[in-house]
């Protein structure tokens, strides 16, 4: 093996070194389980429900959303107190994910709340926004759980 | 042959047994409720409001009846439908039994929750659904009865406000008694199971 050849496979080795470094570790911010309460045609709103896990190694905050199904789309917490009075307030700072950790959106928790929706059956496209990541489009089914 | 006998009688007295604690047993227990029960069950207030049946209702409407009241409103988007379609769904559960359960929502927020509003977003869920409305004061009255609390917090445009209330259902047994209180965190299989036994 010729020395420019020798340092052509060191090279390429430490390129593929790098790639399987890059590839294993952890880059993916996904969203899964999404889904939307059915809702009648007269609702002024519905919520929009799923569970991000943060793979990335920094946080990320989730700010809000889009929908073309949706006048508008507001990030909202419900709470529930020891006398079992419900409130809802949005989420004015969003909600911060750290690095390696879920956060949920379940009924009578957080969730997206969409305002004068337009769509009720099937399913339809919201773009979930992040500060601190790329915001992420799903497609969102409309069910009864 | 003598040990034949003795095997059966060991495999009669172990299925007796097996039996006893798996199908006897539990009906000799009493119901564990999922809902907080009042002890002493008192006369259910009286709830006199305008009925998306189109009449001026009061509880002896549902007299024979078990009755379940929700105090919610159609602008929520979370609390309320989860409500109503986990509600629906014990009573789905209950089959023929569901006969005897009348669900109604009474509104806390009856500047916006006309009659017509309510008659369809409740018939969403379920057709046999009654929404409840009148003045404000009157709903405040009777809400108050039943200690529930309600108040509209500040919202934005876009959304409008939202009303802060008390998610408990009250269940009215089939004498006008206050029986049962249900937390907003029950599933249909535990609401279902406290109904079927208490009608």
């Amino acid at each position: 093996m010729t020395p420019s050849s020798r340092l052509r496979s060191t090279a390429l080795l430490m390129s593929a070194v790098f790639a399987l470094t890059a590839c294993g570790g952890p880059t993916t911010l996904t969203i899964s389980d999404e889904w939307s309460r059915a809702v009648p045609r007269v609702a002024e709103a519905s919520a929009i429900y799923f569970e991000i896990t943060n793979g990335l190694d920094s946080a990320v905050t989730v700010i809000g959303g889009s929908s073309e199904a949706c006048a508008s789309i507001e990030l909202h917490e419900t709470s529930i107190d020891d006398n079992r009075v419900m409130a809802m307030r949005p989420l004015a700072d969003g909600l911060l994910v750290g690095p390696g950790e879920s956060a949920e959106f379940e009924p009578l928790g957080t969730h997206l709340m969409c305002i004068e929706p337009t769509v009720f059956e099937g399913s339809f496209a919201v773009t979930v926004d992040f500060d601190g990541a790329a915001d992420i489009e799903i497609v969102v089914p409309i069910e009864d759980r | 042959m003598r040990r034949k006998g003795l095997i059966s009688i060991i495999l009669g007295v172990v299925i007796l047994a097996l039996a006893g604690w798996f199908v006897v047993l539990p009906q000799l227990r009493p119901h564990a409720f999922h809902g907080v029960i009042m002890q002493s069950p008192t006369a259910a207030p009286e709830i006199d409001l305008q009925a998306t049946t189109g009449e001026l209702i009061g509880l002896n409407s549902f007299a024979g009846k078990l009755v379940v009241v929700y105090f919610g409103y159609t602008h929520c988007p979370d609390v309320c439908p989860t409500t109503l379609s986990t509600l629906n769904k014990a009573l789905d559960q209950m089959g023929d039994g569901s006969n005897d359960v009348q669900v109604v929502m009474v509104t806390v927020d009856p500047e916006r929750d006309s009659v017509e509003l309510l008659d369809e977003y409740l018939g969403f869920f379920n057709e046999t659904f009654i929404g409840l409305t009148g003045p404000t004061a009157d709903i405040r009255r009777v809400a108050t009865t039943y200690g529930i609390f309600f108040d509209a917090a500040e919202g934005d445009a876009e959304s409008g406000y939202t009303v802060d209330h008390t998610a408990t259902l009250a269940v009215i047994d089939q004498e006008g008694h206050l029986r049962l209180v249900f937390p907003p965190e029950l599933t249909a299989d535990e609401i279902a199971a406290d109904l079927a036994y208490l009608r």
